[in-house]
C-alpha cells in the first residue's frame, strides 16, 4: 500500500515536471519564430523595389497568411480613413464646445492614419495607395487645416521611405494652400537645428 | 522522504505557482486617492492648501502627486490615472523643440512633471458642482458661480480674497475643506470627453490646464469684486492665463499662454518622444497643427519678440478700485 502511494506521488511529480518542460519549449519556439519574422520584415523594408505581394509571400513561407494580410492596406482601411477625414465645420464646433481639449475628430483621424502609415512604410504599393488618399485630403478646402497639414506631413514622410514618391510629395507641397503652408512652416521652425 | 510529506510539498508548489502577482500600487478603496506615482517611487509631494511641494525622484522617475476627489467616477479615475502614468513615464528629449526648456525649466519629461506638480493638486469630476464645494463665510455677496474653464483655480482664489477679512474661502475635496492660498490651488475639473479620449490627448489636456493655475502679475481688486458680486469675466486675463475670443474661437491673449504651452508640448512629443508610438505622435502632431493658431503670435513668441515666458506665480492684489 505504502509502495503504491509512493508510486502515485512519483507519477504526479513526473507529470508536473513534464508539463513544465513542455511549456518552456513552446515559449522558446514562439520566441524563435518571432525573431525570424522580425528579420524578414527588416529585410523587406530595406528593399524598396519589392512590389509584388506574391514575391513577399514566397519568401515568408513559414509566416501565417493572416499576419501577411494584416500588413497590407485594404480598400476597407482606406474607406474607413476617408470616413474620418474631419471637416472644418466639425472641428470648429468641437473646438468651441471643448476649447481645452484636442478635437475628437482630429484625434480619430490621426489614430486611423497612424497604423496605415506604418504599413505603408513597409512597401511602396501600399504607400502609393495611401498617398492618393492623403493627397486628396491635403487638397480639399473643406477639410480642417490641421488635418490637411498632417496629410502633407505624412506624404513627405512616406517619400522618405520610398524615394520614388519624392516628386509627388514635392509637387503637393508646392501647390498647398497658404494657410496649410503656414502651419507646416511654423512647425518646422520649432525644430532646433 | 515520507510520501505524505512529498505530497504536501507538491501541493504547496502548485498553490504558490497559481497565485498571480498582485497589481501595482495606486487605486484603493479609500474615499480619497492620492496617486503614488510609478512603482518604486514614494510620494514625496505633500499638499497643504495651495502649496504643493515637488514629488521625489526615485530611480530616475519623477512622481506627479495629485489628489483625486472621492466623487470621481470609476472611469474618470481610471482615465486620470492613465494620463498621470503617461506624464510620468513618457520619454521626451525637449532639447529638440524650441521653447521647451523655457517653459518647463529643463529638457526632460521630469521637468514637465515638476511643472504639473506646481500647478495641479486636485482633480474633480465633470459632474461636480463647484457651488456645492466652495465654503465661504455667510454672505449674500457671492452669486452663483459660473466657471469659464476646466481649471477655475484663479476664480476660487478670487473668492477667497474677497472673503479674506472673514477667514477666506475653502474648497471641499473628498469631504475635507482645503485652504485656497493662491491660484495654484490647482483644481482641475474633467470635461465630458476626457474619459473617452486617448491617454496622449488626456496628457496634453492636463498640461494645457495646468497653465491656467498661473497668475504671474497678480490680481486686480476690481476683477475680484466684479467677479464675486456680478459674475463678470476678469479683465486681467494674465491672472489665470485666461483665453479670449479670436473670430469666435477660443485663443490666448498673450504670449506663452496655455495654447502656446499646449503647442510646445505637442511638438516636443512629435520631435523628441522616444517612448511614444507612431500613432501617438500623429495625434500630438495634429493637435499641434490645430492649436498653433490659437496661441498668440507663436512665430513671434518663438523668435523672442515677446521675451521669455513668465512661469512664476504671484499672490499680490493690486488695488485699482
Amino acid at each position: 500500500m505504502k509502495n503504491k502511494y509512493s508510486y502515485g506521488i512519483g507519477l504526479i511529480v513526473i507529470v508536473l515536471a513534464g508539463f513544465f518542460v513542455a511549456n518552456e519549449n513552446q515559449t522558446t519556439d514562439v520566441q524563435a519564430e518571432s525573431q525570424q519574422q522580425s528579420e524578414r520584415i527588416i529585410s523587406s523594408t530595406e528593399s524598396t523595389h519589392v512590389e509584388n505581394s506574391k514575391e513577399i509571400e514566397s519568401i515568408d513561407t513559414t509566416t501565417n497568411t493572416k499576419e501577411i494580410n494584416s500588413r497590407r492596406i485594404t480598400s476597407e482601411d482606406l474607406q474607413k480613413l476617408h470616413g474620418t477625414i474631419p471637416s472644418k465645420k466639425v472641428v470648429s464646433e468641437e473646438f468651441n464646445a471643448n476649447p481645452h481639449t484636442p478635437s475628437k475628430s482630429l484625434m480619430t483621424f490621426a489614430k486611423n492614419v497612424g497604423p496605415l502609415m506604418e504599413k505603408a512604410f513597409l512597401n511602396e504599393s501600399d504607400a502609393n495607395l495611401l498617398m492618393k488618399e492623403l493627397t486628396n485630403c491635403a487638397g480639399n478646402e473643406s477639410v480642417a487645416n490641421a488635418a490637411r497639414a498632417l496629410c502633407v506631413q505624412d506624404v513627405e514622410e512616406l517619400a522618405k521611405y520610398h524615394p520614388g514618391l519624392k516628386t509627388k510629395a514635392s509637387a503637393l507641397r508646392e501647390n498647398i494652400s497658404p494657410e496649410v503652408q503656414k502651419i507646416l512652416d511654423t512647425n518646422e521652425a520649432m525644430i532646433k537645428k | 522522504m515520507r510520501a505524505d510529506r512529498i505530497l504536501f510539498l507538491i501541493l504547496s508548489l502548485i498553490f504558490l505557482a497559481s497565485c498571480g502577482g498582485s497589481g501595482g500600487g495606486g487605486g484603493s478603496d479609500r474615499e480619497e486617492t492620492t496617486t503614488g506615482g510609478t512603482e518604486g517611487g514614494s510620494t514625496g509631494g505633500t499638499t497643504t492648501g495651495g502649496t504643493t511641494t515637488g514629488g521625489t525622484t526615485t530611480g530616475g522617475s519623477v512622481n506627479f502627486d495629485v489628489t483625486l476627489d472621492s466623487a470621481l467616477t470609476a472611469s474618470e479615475r481610471s482615465a486620470v490615472n492613465g494620463s498621470i502614468n503617461l506624464l510620468e513615464t513618457i520619454r521626451i528629449d525637449g532639447s529638440k523643440t524650441d521653447g521647451f526648456s523655457e517653459v518647463f525649466g529643463g529638457n526632460s519629461e521630469s521637468n514637465v512633471v515638476s511643472y504639473m506638480e506646481n500647478r495641479v493638486n486636485y482633480v474633480v469630476s465633470e459632474f461636480t458642482d463647484h457651488n456645492s464645494r466652495i465654503l465661504v463665510p455667510s454672505s449674500p455677496a457671492l452669486r452663483k458661480l459660473q466657471v469659464y474653464a476646466s481649471n477655475s483655480s484663479v476664480l476660487f482664489w478670487y473668492i477667497d480674497q474677497y472673503f479674506s477679512q472673514g477667514g477666506g474661502a475653502k474648497y471641499v475635496i473628498s469631504n475635507v475643506p482645503r485652504e485656497i492660498n493662491s491660484s495654484r490651488i490647482g483644481i482641475i475639473q474633467l470635461g465630458d470627453i476626457f474619459g473617452s479620449s486617448d491617454t496622449i490627448t488626456q496628457a496634453i489636456t492636463l498640461v494645457h490646464e495646468a497653465r491656467h493655475s498661473d497668475c504671474p502679475d497678480g490680481a486686480l481688486a476690481s476683477d475680484i469684486v466684479n467677479f464675486v458680486e456680478h459674475g463678470f469675466s476678469p479683465l486681467n486675463k494674465s491672472c489665470g492665463q485666461l483665453h479670449g475670443s479670436c473670430g469666435g474661437n477660443s485663443c490666448d491673449q498673450f504670449a506663452w499662454g496655455p495654447y502656446a504651452i499646449d503647442y510646445i508640448y505637442s511638438i516636443s512629443i512629435v520631435n523628441g518622444c522616444t517612448s511614444c508610438s507612431f500613432t501617438e505622435k500623429q495625434q500630438a502632431q495634429i493637435n499641434a497643427n490645430m492649436v498653433q493658431d490659437a496661441a498668440f503670435d507663436i512665430e513671434g513668441t518663438m523668435n523672442g519678440s515677446h521675451g521669455r515666458p513668465d512661469m512664476s506665480n504671484s499672490t499680490q492684489v493690486r488695488d485699482d478700485l
